[in-house]
């Protein structure tokens, strides 16, 4: 569904990201974990069109990501979640939801898809004409990842979606990452908590100073003595 | 008693058109986080394109506020296409001096086709006074002052009521963020901007039967529109309705008790005062400025 070839990312003259090559299939969730700065975020922004100089191919559904602004990559369903959250603070709840169904091929559905939000999410039913700025860490990060459902992804990326949060919040995020990947979204999720990120993951690529240094399937990864080492903890 | 009700009453109306002429201004810092420079030569254009439609024409400046306000929403757009849009990300002295420059230009255009003479409209409007008991109330300045008002409560339901508007208010918000909604930044500020100008297109029309118009009238008016809009707090708009008014209240008020040369003096002490008290402005958010400058 998605395949990175080669790419080689740069801010200004600064190059964070060493010839990496990836993929993801259909249906499959994929994670990325690495330490602080070691350019995981920069994939993810590489592969939403939103770092500025990107060199190599990022080929999605078959289309040649090359050139495509990133606005119209959203168009195509593929949906990032950033890093921090990025919820529009001084409006509620609901309007952050509404903005996440802007692209075309999510507009005309806005009120279906908000409706089966919130189902999912009642909490953000009950506060939706909060300002989003009010919200907790882990209601805020319901919010991001409902305003990334809302635009009706195929491939969802989620940027550390568990930062920050609560040990209970970040067991439910893995959760709904689950029950969102059962519904039929592929997902590539960047964590620094790794352990449970190849928990739930179906593969894996392991990330330090840009480059792809491992990869494998998530219980391959986290069975490596090497990663135990550096990552794990262990 | 009748003097301070009068006075008063002449305040507000000034300020309904300093309102007019700012909220474009503030508009635009505060979704683009640039200051429009040549914000006053827009204006400019604006009054004379209402001068000209009447003196050619014929044509009453109230019903030329059909022509100039779409003409200069065009043009905003034009601008914006040509040359605002490609210094969004560049560094902040290249947005500054695209503007002056751009304020240069305009002036001396409007200096090469239209000389530097000051012109006014002969029309009756210009000098019919309402009378309401003692009061005495300007039609043309009333006129202002109600389209003033219409137009900062037709863009806020705009701007909190409209997809397209909550769009504006978003990508003001997060230009990121909103990018990976799929709203294109370039279209959302293109919109913008051509509001914010179409906007003196109105101020424009109804500001020509109570000023005369020639080629730099846009800096006496940007100054105040600066003033209004600092001591709002950047980039609100209910700073500019309450800054506008505020400084239209103390212009008339100063030049009746103390004189009417020394009113600017009177607005600036009040302004330096009200931001020692409040760096940010009245309704202005912590830091608006200094993102201006990231
Ligand atoms: N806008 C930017 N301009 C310049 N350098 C940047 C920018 N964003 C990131 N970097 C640099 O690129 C490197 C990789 O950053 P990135 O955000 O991708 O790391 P990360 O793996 O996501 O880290 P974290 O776990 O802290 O989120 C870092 O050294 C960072 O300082
Ligand atoms: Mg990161």
């Amino acid at each position: 569904m998605l395949h990175l070839h080669n790419i080689n990312s740069f801010y200004g003259e600064i190059q964070v990201l060493r010839e990496i090559s990836l993929h993801v299939q259909r249906g499959e969730i994929v994670a990325i974990v690495g330490a602080n700065a070691a350019g995981k975020s920069t994939i993810l922004k590489s592969i939403s069109g939103t770092v500025l100089k990107v060199e190599g191919k990022i080929e999605f559904q078959g289309n040649d990501l090359t050139g495509i602004p990133a606005h119209q990559r959203t168009e195509m369903g593929l949906i990032h979640v950033p890093e921090g959250r990025r919820l529009f603070p001084t409006m509620t709840v609901q309007e952050n939801l509404e903005m996440g169904a802007y692209a075309k091929r999510a507009r005309l559905d806005r009120q279906k898809t908000l409706d089966q939000i919130y189902e999912m999410l009642p909490r953000l039913q009950e506060r939706k004409k909060q300002q989003a700025g009010s919200l907790s860490g882990g209601e805020q990060q319901m919010v991001a990842i409902g305003r990334g459902l809302m635009a009706k992804p195929e491939l969802l990326m989620l940027d550390e979606p568990t930062l920050g949060l609560a040990p209970i919040m970040v067991q439910w995020v893995f959760d709904f990452i689950r029950q969102i990947r059962d519904s039929g979204v592929t997902i590539l999720i960047v964590e620094q908590n790794a352990t449970k990120a190849l928990e739930v993951a179906d593969r894996g690529y392991v990330l330090e100073n840009g480059q792809i240094v491992l990869e494998g399937t998530g219980q391959e990864l986290l069975n490596n003595q090497a990663l135990r080492k550096a990552y794990l903890g262990a | 008693m009748d003097i301070f009700l009068q006075l008063l009453i002449s305040g507000i109306l000034l300020g309904g058109v300093y309102v007019l002429v700012s909220i474009g201004l503030t508009l635009v810092f505060g979704v683009m986080k640039i200051v429009n420079f040549a914000h006053g030569d827009f204006l400019m254009l604006g009054m004379f394109g209402a001068f000209f439609l009447y003196q050619l024409f014929g044509l009453n400046p109230y019903l030329s506020l059909l022509i100039v306000t779409p003409a200069l929403f065009i043009l905003g757009l034009i601008i914006y296409k040509t040359i605002v849009g490609r210094t969004i990300s560049r560094p902040h002295v290249v947005q500054i001096f695209s503007f002056i420059g751009l304020s240069v230009a305009f002036q001396n255009m409007a200096l090469v086709l239209f000389s530097a003479d000051f012109r006014s409209i002969n029309h009756p409007v210009s000098t019919k006074v309402i009378h309401m008991g003692p009061i005495h109330i300007s039609f043309p300045s009333f006129i202002a002052f109600i389209v003033a008002g219409i137009i900062t409560i037709l863009l806020f339901i705009f701007l909190y009521y409209t997809y397209t508007g909550k769009a504006i208010r978003a990508a003001a918000q997060d230009r990121f963020a909103a990018t990976l909604m799929g709203v294109s930044i370039q279209k959302i500020y293109a919109l913008t901007f051509g509001i914010g100008i179409g906007i003196l297109g109105i101020a424009g029309s109804l500001m020509v039967p109570i000023y005369s118009v020639y080629p730099t009238v846009g800096e006496q008016f940007v100054l105040i529109a600066f003033v209004v809009v600092v001591l709002g707090g950047l980039g609100s708009l209910p700073g500019a309705v309450v800054g506008g008014l505020l400084i239209g209240l103390i212009e008339t008020m100063s030049s009746y008790f103390i004189a009417p040369s020394m009113k600017q003096l009177v607005y600036f002490c009040v302004f330096i005062l009200i931001l020692i008290l409040r760096p940010n402005g009245l309704f202005g958010k912590e830091g608006a400025a200094e993102e201006a400058l990231e």
